[in-house]
């Protein structure tokens, strides 16, 4: 009786201590009240800023978005803190140091030059461990380098590689029968990054292919002139032109080619920003990249998000094509909602910053361009294809018979490097 | 070989044009009235925006070549108020050249800044004019019309600003005012140098917002692009020579030929070859290829 | 005799104010770490290592009534040492071979490019300075091999003392060290018959010239002074930062410690420094509360400062309405400078 007593007294002691270690247990996994804080860390001044535009305003508009009509983040509503780096990679630093030591945010989507990206990168991985979320920086020094075993950092742009192949293969497969091939690009790191690696990357597919011009013009010089390039180009009269220029330069170069009868003389132009800058770079029948979708991929007024998310854009904004900075923005804002969600499905309890970065591997969410998924630390940005420029009716511009090359041809396998990965190319065909 | 040299020389007339304007706009300011401003790259700024702003509004698509011509005298006059209302309220108060030097680049630093909250950092862009008048062959060269048309429009500004100052009265009073330092002398012998200052101003306005709205068809008016109106005007006015309009017009061409060379030539260099001109030039000829001498 | 004179001279009663507030700055700045955030640690280190290119500018200003927009040569020239020394081709991070030797590279290069740019006053200085500075960065810029080009060189290692690895609060003081010192070092040159000299070339060059004072080589050294300082703080603010691009090498980056010196005043020696903690200050309550609007509120800031206190700058402003709170306080006398 009394063993039967005492033994009742045990599980029930028992049951109380685990009930309120449960209880507790529930209070610490309870979703703190009040907004949650995510860092925006974008160039709004400085030369970088004519060719991010409005990227403040987008991350506005991303966050706008997420609030109203996703709920915010476990149903708690985004904080944003913008902050402008002046495209500067020391300033980038001083900006995350305030977002995450000041001002406490949980994540931070920022940087868009590689410049910024490499700066700030190995500070996050050995100081800050804060889920941060890259815009562009597609340097592939980044996760080679830079970071090689990234925890905390995560790109949303597409890599260099990734986008040397799309090109190559648009090329190839809108002009089967090209002999000779001429690139231009910006003169900094990107430009000679893209077209180097486009130029190995066609030596696979088409060795044949003579390459008979390559210049780097000045970048960001905010009104120059290009004629020395154009009349040079035409000189050598190739068959297909593959040009980088983009923001003002693109403007610039795109007025100067015009009037200097580029587009009639050269059989295929690949202008791979054509369409940025509110459509004033847009010409009829000219090759062109949605770049992670500069809001030109055709469903945009359609769907989840975008038949919200566009309008929104276009209020603010005056036009859909924003060099993708509004759809970067979205997608990154979604990928760190659906991490958040996953970790307190998973566990029950409100995420660590470690959480919501282990998390952000392997996720895949709906964002503006379709399905995305980040597999090592790189999202597929799946709306970077290439298609032919269309102005319709209403006179927005839209782009049509879109080439998208498939996934597993564009990823850089963990067993390669990137010039092994190159080398097999040719092979898959 | 010659067919090769016109190409550079007709490549180089959009950046050869607009520096005339604009570095004859600066040196005409610290010529007669020995006053540092780079307000003028500002008024740049405003001759391109008002350019491309009107343009899009008045003509769209329908482009009229008198109409446009009506716009850039629009943004000429804009210009010209600006800078002298610019004068009256603010520069006036300057008392040294260091001053003026300092305070009117952070005031360009301010209008930047301004441009971005009005039009935002994508270049805008009225290119219709620049289109529309086409391309002509010379010697196997193709060269838009429209460099010709802006090439003959400095020049010719230059040859009636030179007869106006050599060959007028007015002429006269404004040289007089420019060789005398404390500028005593001249208003002792009537010469109104309030009237002159403003006029000078006017004059200088006029010139830059000529600059930015004959050129932003060609690249669009863009934020930031005072910063490299205002190194290259600057440049070309150490290379010249201060208020030598051959002088200006000399170093334009040699700025701009240079970097258009450079860019095909040596593309390393095409960015820093104007800086390297001026420093030699400053090492040579401290007052320029065609300057007198000159202090202020 | 000479010890007793020297001290007499060193601490006249007035003198001891300054040296007093001087030494209770400098604590504050020493214990302030253990009160603020890292951030607010790292903004003032930023504004420690700013205070010594700006002296550069202060310096060239009020000596000579020149603009000097060329520092980030200098800042540069530092940073890409420490760069390329303790980063890209890794050899050492020790302080103490990397802040000599940049020192020297700084001085070498200043006193040649002193030779070209000194010669040139008023606007001619002033755009000289831009070219300059603009080869340099063409330079750097276009040599992607060894530069690393826009992307900068980004793996730099912490510095080491003596073999030492420096902790973040180590590296902090080092700063504040080296800062302190040349603001000291720069007193006693402002103090000293270089300075004199300097200011008898400003006030007229051919009667210096005639009273046998070298004028060349006085402005040229002038130029190295400047240029040595801000050289110093390149190498510092490079390992603060362990990232080196060439915005580094900017005229815009250099025309920044324009704008902070005029912020600051540059009729009174402790300018500079209110200037650096000014310009930065501004920048941050910009960046919170107005992200978008920093061209139009600097502008306008110096511009302002400018047309209404010329070369007084906060300093001034500061000081004047000091002395109106405290009347009997005798604050109103410069620390240096005679104004016009």
């Amino acid at each position: 009786m009394f063993m039967r007593k005492s033994k009742a007294l045990v599980v029930m002691l028992t049951a109380a201590m685990l009930l309120v270690g449960a209880l507790g247990a529930a209070a610490s996994g309870e979703i703190p009240s009040g907004p949650i804080k995510i860092g925006f860390a974008v160039p709004m001044s400085g030369t970088a800023t004519s060719l991010a535009p409005d990227a403040g305003i987008n991350a506005q508009i991303a966050v706008e978005y997420i609030n109203k009509y996703e709920g915010g983040i476990l149903g708690r509503p985004v904080q944003a803190f913008i902050y402008d780096t002046k495209g500067d990679p020391q300033t980038t630093v001083d900006v995350f140091g305030k977002l995450i030591e000041n001002d406490g945010v949980e994540a931070v989507l920022g940087c868009l030059s590689s410049s910024t990206g490499l700066a700030i990168a190995p500070r996050v991985e050995n100081r800050w461990k804060i889920p941060t979320l890259l815009l562009e920086a597609t340097t592939m020094q980044m996760f080679t380098t830079a970071v090689p075993n990234p925890k905390y950092v995560y790109r949303i742009g597409p890599d260099d590689v990734m986008q040397s192949i799309t090109h190559v293969k648009a090329v190839l497969e809108n002009k089967p029968d090209l002999k000779t091939i001429a690139l231009g690009a910006p003169d900094y790191e990107w430009g000679h990054d893209v077209v180097n690696s486009f130029i190995k990357i066609l030596a696979q597919f088409r060795p044949d292919v003579e390459v008979v011009y390559t210049f780097f013009h000045p970048f960001g010089e905010a009104s120059p002139n290009f004629t020395a390039y154009i009349t040079e180009l035409m000189q050598r009269k190739p068959d297909v032109y593959v040009g980088y220029s983009w923001g003002t330069d693109g403007v610039a170069w795109h007025n100067q080619a015009k009037a200097m009868g580029l587009y009639g003389r050269i059989p295929l132009v690949f202008d791979v920003f054509a369409g940025t800058a509110k459509g004033q770079l847009a010409e009829e029948g000219v090759l062109a990249e949605t770049r992670a979708g500069n809001a030109m991929f055709p469903p945009h007024e359609l769907g989840y998000p975008n038949a919200k998310h566009a309008p929104m854009i276009l209020e603010r904004v005056g036009a859909l094509p924003t060099y993708g900075m509004g759809v970067h923005m979205l997608t990154g804002m979604l990928y760190l909602k659906a991490a958040y969600e996953k970790v307190y499905a998973l566990t029950g309890q409100y995420p660590t910053p470690e959480q919501v970065a282990t998390a952000l591997d392997g996720l895949s969410i709906i964002g503006p361009c379709g399905i995305t998924s980040m597999i090592n630390h790189q999202s597929t940005a799946p709306g970077m294809a290439v298609g032919k420029m269309h102005q319709r009716e209403d006179g927005l511009w839209v782009m049509e018979d879109l080439l998208i090359v498939p996934d597993y041809m564009r990823f850089v396998p963990p067993w390669m490097t990137v010039d092994e990965f190159i080398e097999t190319l040719g092979k898959i065909q | 070989m010659l067919s090769t040299c016109l190409r550079y020389v007709l490549n180089s007339l959009p950046v050869v044009s607009y520096v005339i304007l604009l570095s004859f706009s600066y040196s005409f300011i610290l010529y007669i009235c020995g006053r540092v401003s780079l307000t003028f790259a500002g008024i740049y700024l405003v001759g391109a925006y008002a350019t491309v702003s009107l343009g899009m509004a008045l003509m769209g698509n329908n482009m009229s070549f008198a109409g446009f011509i009506g716009i850039l005298l629009l943004a000429c006059l804009l210009g010209a108020a600006m800078l002298v209302a610019s004068y009256l309220c603010f520069e006036r108060f300057l008392k040294t050249d260091v001053h003026r030097m300092v305070a009117t680049s952070s005031l360009l630093v301010a209008s930047r800044g301004l441009v971005k909250v009005i039009w935002g950092t994508t270049p805008v862009t009225y290119s219709a004019p620049f289109l529309s008048m086409g391309v002509s062959e010379i010697a196997g060269n193709i060269v838009p019309n429209y460099y010709l048309f802006m090439l003959a429009v400095a020049l010719l500004l230059m040859l009636a600003l030179s007869y106006f100052l050599n060959r007028t009265c007015w002429g006269m009073r404004f040289r007089a005012s420019s060789l005398d330092g404390e500028r005593t002398m001249a208003q002792a012998c009537g010469v109104n140098q309030n009237v002159v200052t403003l006029m000078t101003f006017a004059i200088a306005g006029v010139l830059a917002g000529l600059a930015g709205g004959l050129y932003a068809p060609i690249a669009g008016a863009a934020y930031g692009s005072e910063g490299n109106a205002l190194l290259l005007a600057a440049l070309s006015v150490i290379i010249g020579g201060v208020g030598s309009i051959g002088g200006a017009v000399l170093a334009a061409f040699i700025v701009g030929i240079a970097r258009a060379v450079a860019a095909i030539k040596m593309p390393v260099l095409e960015l820093a070859v104007p800086f390297i001109i001026a420093s030699i030039t400053l090492m040579l000829r401290p007052f320029g290829l065609w300057g007198k001498e000159f202090r202020y | 005799m000479g010890a007793n004179t020297r001290t007499d001279r060193m601490l006249p009663s007035q003198f001891d104010d300054k040296l007093i507030a001087a030494i209770g700055l400098t604590l504050l700045a020493a214990l302030i770490p253990f009160f603020v955030s890292e951030y607010v640690r790292t903004l003032i280190q930023r504004c420690l290592l700013w205070i010594p290119p700006i002296f550069g500018v202060y310096f060239i200003y009020s000596l000579l009534r020149q603009v000097h927009f060329a520092q980030s040569i200098f800042i540069g020239l530092g940073s890409y040492i420490v760069a390329f020394l303790a980063g890209k081709y890794f050899l050492t991070s020790e302080l103490l071979i990397l802040l000599p030797l940049s020192l020297l590279a700084c001085v070498v290069v200043a006193y040649v490019l002193g030779i070209f740019i000194m010669r040139r006053t008023g606007f001619y200085f002033a755009i000289m300075g831009i070219a300059v500075t603009m080869v340099f960065w063409s330079l750097v810029y276009k040599m992607r091999q060894i530069t690393g080009g826009s992307d900068g060189i980004s793996d730099i290692k912490n510095p080491t003392l003596l073999g030492i690895q420096l902790s973040e609060q180590g590296f902090y003081y080092i700063c504040l060290l080296i800062s302190v010192g040349l603001i000291v070092l720069m007193y006693r040159i402002l103090h000293s018959p270089f300075s004199m000299q300097l200011k008898a070339i400003r006030g007229d060059l051919q009667k210096a010239e005639s009273i046998g004072i070298p004028v060349h080589q006085m402005r040229r050294l002038a130029f190295v002074v400047a240029g040595a300082n801000a050289g110093l703080s390149g190498v510092l603010l490079a390992f603060l930062y362990n990232y080196v691009g060439p915005t580094s090498f900017a005229w815009e980056f250099g025309a920044q410690f324009v704008q902070a010196a005029i912020i600051g005043g540059v009729n009174y020696f402790v300018g500079p420094i209110v200037g650096a903690f000014a310009f930065v200050g501004l920048e941050f309550l910009v960046s919170t509360w107005f992200p978008n609007l920093w061209e139009i509120v600097i502008g306008v800031t110096v511009a302002l400062v400018v047309v209404t206190v010329g070369e007084e700058g906060v300093t001034g402003i500061a000081k004047n309405l000091l002395g109106r709170v405290f009347k009997g306080a005798n604050l109103k006398e410069r620390t240096y400078s005679d104004g016009k």
